[in-house]
């Protein structure tokens, strides 16, 4: 894949090219919502954005995390794949959040890119750079039994994005 | 509540032309004008029998050249706070009520992040809390707040 926006704004897929687009470009939802798994709402400590009741309105990773947590995800150490674990990874640019990415069955991530189009990839961090930073935490939360099926079906096939 | 006006401020054609289109002579400008004018009506999907005036129409322009260029720079941003503080997103705010027709006749078309901006000129803000992030039902209650001052159709 070559696409020229995406390519300027995220040298490690620049790199590698390791990604493919999964869907088309919209304005309905951002990285944070895409990273909580929804599509209806663009996600962000603002008066313009939905942002989970009880959490400090504020953009910092705590506060981040915070929202995650509304949904069962909890710190963890790192990106690793695990049947039993589904993943996010919050990206920070000098403490300030600024993207957020979801772990897939597959064990690769998507990333909803700002306004534009989701993309798989193959780390978590292969979005990072001048735009989003870099991965400040990692977070999982127990995968639901029948998608621990799914995923022990799919993670085999876990190859190199052609 | 707050009353809403839109106060109507003559803006020299100049700020909205390059100074060399003038070299020409006087007759060259009007053309130049009359053409920007019109290219700037089709633009923002007016009829040409519509009544719109030449300022309004390069005003449309000029909004538009800025929102483009705001599009452009800040697509792949997630975060609202990074996405309004552009330059180009900012130049759009200091032009002040003007541009609140503008902004709403493109918010009809496409829901785009004008929130901040039409809250930020108007000091209004008419989204309910339970609208918060739904881009649509967001667009929708500007819209709504726009016919009721009759700012747009």
């Amino acid at each position: 894949m070559s696409d020229p926006i995406i390519i300027a704004t995220c040298p490690a897929l620049a790199a590698t090219g390791a990604y493919r687009v999964t869907s088309p470009a919209t304005r309905n939802y951002n990285c944070v919502a895409w990273a909580a798994s929804r599509t209806d709402r663009w996600w962000w400590p603002s008066p313009f954005a939905y942002w989970p009741a009880g959490v400090p309105n504020e953009e910092t990773v705590a506060a981040f995390e915070a929202a995650y947590t509304t949904l069962g995800y909890r710190r963890c150490p790192d990106g690793r794949f695990e049947l039993a674990f589904e993943r996010l990874a919050i990206f920070a640019l000098a403490g300030v959040p600024k993207h957020a990415t979801r772990q897939l069955d597959n064990g690769r991530w998507t990333s909803k890119l700002g306004k534009y189009l989701d993309v798989e990839h193959l780390t978590a961090d292969a979005v990072g750079g001048p735009m989003y930073g870099h991965v400040v935490s990692f977070m999982r939360r127990p995968r639901p039994i029948w998608r621990r099926v799914l995923a022990l079906v799919r993670s085999p096939f876990r190859r190199p994005i052609p | 509540m707050t009353t809403f006006a839109i106060a109507r401020r003559q803006t020299p054609l100049g700020d909205f032309l390059a100074p060399g289109l003038y070299a020409s002579g006087a007759g060259h400008e009007v053309t130049i004008v009359e053409t920007r004018a019109r290219e700037a009506q089709e633009s923002l999907g007016q009829s040409l029998t519509s009544v719109i005036s030449y300022q309004e129409a390069l005003l449309g322009e000029h909004v538009r050249a800025l929102a483009d260029e705001w599009r452009a720079a800040t697509l792949l941003m997630s975060s609202p706070s990074d996405t309004v503080s552009h330059p180009a997103y900012q130049a759009i705010v200091s032009l002040g009520p003007e541009v609140v027709p503008i902004l709403l006749r493109d918010l009809q078309r496409d829901s785009d992040f004008w929130f901040a901006a039409l809250t930020e000129i108007t000091g209004e803000n008419p989204i309910h809390p339970e609208q918060r992030g739904d881009m649509k039902a967001m667009a929708d209650a500007w819209v709504r707040w726009g016919r009721q001052r009759n700012l747009i159709r």
